[in-house]
């Protein structure tokens, strides 16, 4: 069991949040983007939550939400809401290296800049996909395949 | 000072079974830099979740891997049981943490004789093997599969274990339990083996928790988590057992912990039998319809922590399914891993994450589309089809 009171801790510690429990060990917590750095190095720094188990992104329609899964001896998802149109977030990697594959993953997938991102490769996305093309947004328009059924014809 | 050398590798190359693209600097014989390419396997699984039920997605995700199917469905089921409010049945969840631990003793067992012949111990890998086969013939005899078991469901698990089979189990266990400790002594022990993988592919403790790395990688470096104690679920609140850890802090060390842990995982298998409860092992009535919300499943999967995040809107289908997988977390700090380390040892540095890139990247399954007129080639047809080609366009007749 958790034995320290960590509800009261995170109430403390982002005031102007909300901080909702899901259970025993799940903490929700809802933070403006530019309190993003600040937030991951408090619960770093002040509560030894210090694994970013993964950065999850999903299409809200009219935003982007990012859940950022913190975890230690309890879980806290720190959840920030991303404008369509300035899909922007400052990237977490000079706070902790791990989640350069994660922001990576979202440039890939959602279109979503982390703003300073040391090496803003592809992550799972092949080489020859069309740029500008992103497949997890609920609007975006999948390339048809190149190649149909059959299979190897020639190319020429 | 030498010139550096640029080394690409892959992706396809000799030492791995999956793609994945490799650049090394290398200055004579020694590595001084390296980055990793992935995204060669990406099928879009996640997407394909999108417009497709629970159960039809349970399917779907089950295919990620071959290896470790079953901590995907189980944390996919566990997410979704988490947004139902469904209370699993005592003896549906030790079964479910029956199949996850024998899971982990043919994946950590598959790895050893993988890592083994990497080094070229082949006798080691060929044994190994062997004995593995014993882990593969008690999956088929609970599940009916040796891949794929598909024994999760929503609620619970699809198939109950008899007390004739749950004795014959017992009883495949015994030999397996005592070859385990023996392989578990040459693999920590044998000069020529450790003399090969002591102090290479060095990760420090620090590095490793900066870089977030997870699992057997992670416990190998002093980073003692594992998601069975941390956040337990399954049958594991009611289970005792050791986690291991190790401060080698190199592929050696990796050895160790996994060792190590197919010795526990066996006698945890045992230790699941013989407290097997009785009862329901399934929810009779699961709605079909989830209710909006999300929740988040974590998994300690062979290779680490798996993560599945499964967003519910109130329909039949999921609004969002995002898996993170053991190897994804590990990717950044195996590549670093190996920087000062010689050319030769790459092989087994990669190997000693037990990379799993289906997984990473996340593929999908070859459908039998009917509504396009599409269907799946047999091989007669398609060896019948290279044979016309190469007639017809390379003028070769066989």
């Amino acid at each position: 069991m958790v034995a320290r009171d960590y509800e009261t801790d995170l109430k403390v510690l982002f005031p102007g949040s909300e901080v909702k429990r899901s259970e025993p060990r799940y903490f929700w917590v809802g933070i403006e983007r530019d309190a993003l750095l600040d937030a991951v190095r408090t619960l770093r720094d002040k509560l030894g939550i210090h694994h970013l188990t993964t950065i999850v992104g999903e299409d809200m329609r009219d935003h982007f939400l990012l859940s950022y899964i913190m975890s230690g001896e309890i879980v806290v998802v720190l959840q920030v809401k991303v404008d369509r149109d300035k899909p922007e977030v400052p990237t977490l990697a000079n706070l902790i290296a791990g989640a350069v594959v994660y922001e990576r993953e979202l440039h890939d997938l959602f279109g979503i800049v982390p703003v300073g991102h040391p090496d803003l490769r592809r992550q799972v996305l092949p080489e020859d996909w069309p740029a500008g093309v992103y497949p997890l947004r609920k609007d975006a328009v999948l390339p048809k395949p190149t190649v149909e059924g059959e299979g190897g014809e020639p190319n020429a | 000072m030498p010139e550096t050398i640029h080394l690409p590798m892959g992706p396809q190359h000799p030492f791995l079974k999956e793609p994945a693209k490799f650049d090394f600097d290398i200055q004579g014989e020694e590595i001084v830099g390296a980055r990793m390419q992935m995204g060669y396997n990406h099928r879009g699984i996640e997407k394909l979740c999108e417009d497709r039920n629970y159960y039809q997605c349970l399917f779907i995700l089950e295919r990620i891997c071959g290896i470790c199917s079953h901590s995907h469905t189980t944390a996919f089921v566990q997410a979704t049981e988490k947004l139902l409010g469904l209370e699993v049945p005592k003896r549906g969840l030790y079964l479910r943490t029956l199949v996850c631990e024998l899971e982990r003793l043919h994946s950590h067992l598959l790895w050893l004789g993988v890592a083994a012949h990497e080094v070229g111990f082949d006798t080691l890998f060929m044994l190994v093997w062997r004995d593995r086969e014993i882990v593969m013939e008690i999956l088929e005899e609970i599940s009916g599969n040796r891949v794929n078991y598909a024994i999760n469901t929503i609620g619970g698990v699809r198939r109950d274990l008899t007390e004739e089979q749950r004795k014959k189990i017992l009883a495949m266990l015994e030999p397996l339990l005592a070859r385990t400790e023996y392989y578990a002594g040459i693999g920590t022990n044998e000069p020529s083996f450790v003399g090969r993988i002591r102090g290479v592919g060095r990760m420090s403790k620090e590095r490793a928790i900066e870089k977030c790395a997870v699992g057997p990688f992670g416990r190998a470096s002093g980073v003692d988590m594992d998601i069975r104690r941390d956040d337990p679920y399954g049958a594991y609140p009611d289970l005792e057992f050791k986690v291991i850890t190790s401060d080698e802090c190199d592929i050696y060390g990796r050895v160790l912990v996994r060792v190590f842990e197919i010795v526990e995982s066996c006698k945890l298998v045992r230790q699941i039998l013989e407290n097997l409860p009785e009862g329901e092992i399934a929810v009779k009535k699961v709605m079909r319809r989830v209710p909006a919300g999300a929740a988040i499943s974590r998994y300690e999967a062979p290779r680490g922590e798996d993560v599945h995040w499964v967003r519910g809107n109130g329909t039949e289908k999921p609004e969002r399914v995002k898996v993170r997988a053991p190897t994804m977390a590990n990717l950044e700090a195996a590549t670093e891993s190996v920087v000062g380390a010689l050319v030769a040892d790459i092989p087994i540095a990669i190997a000693s994450i037990d990379p799993c890139f289906s997984c990473t990247d996340r593929t999908t399954v070859a459908l039998n589309d009917r509504r396009r007129g599409r269907r799946l080639t047999t091989w007669a047809e398609l060896r019948q089809h290279g044979i016309d080609w190469y007639r017809k366009n390379k003028g070769i007749s066989f």
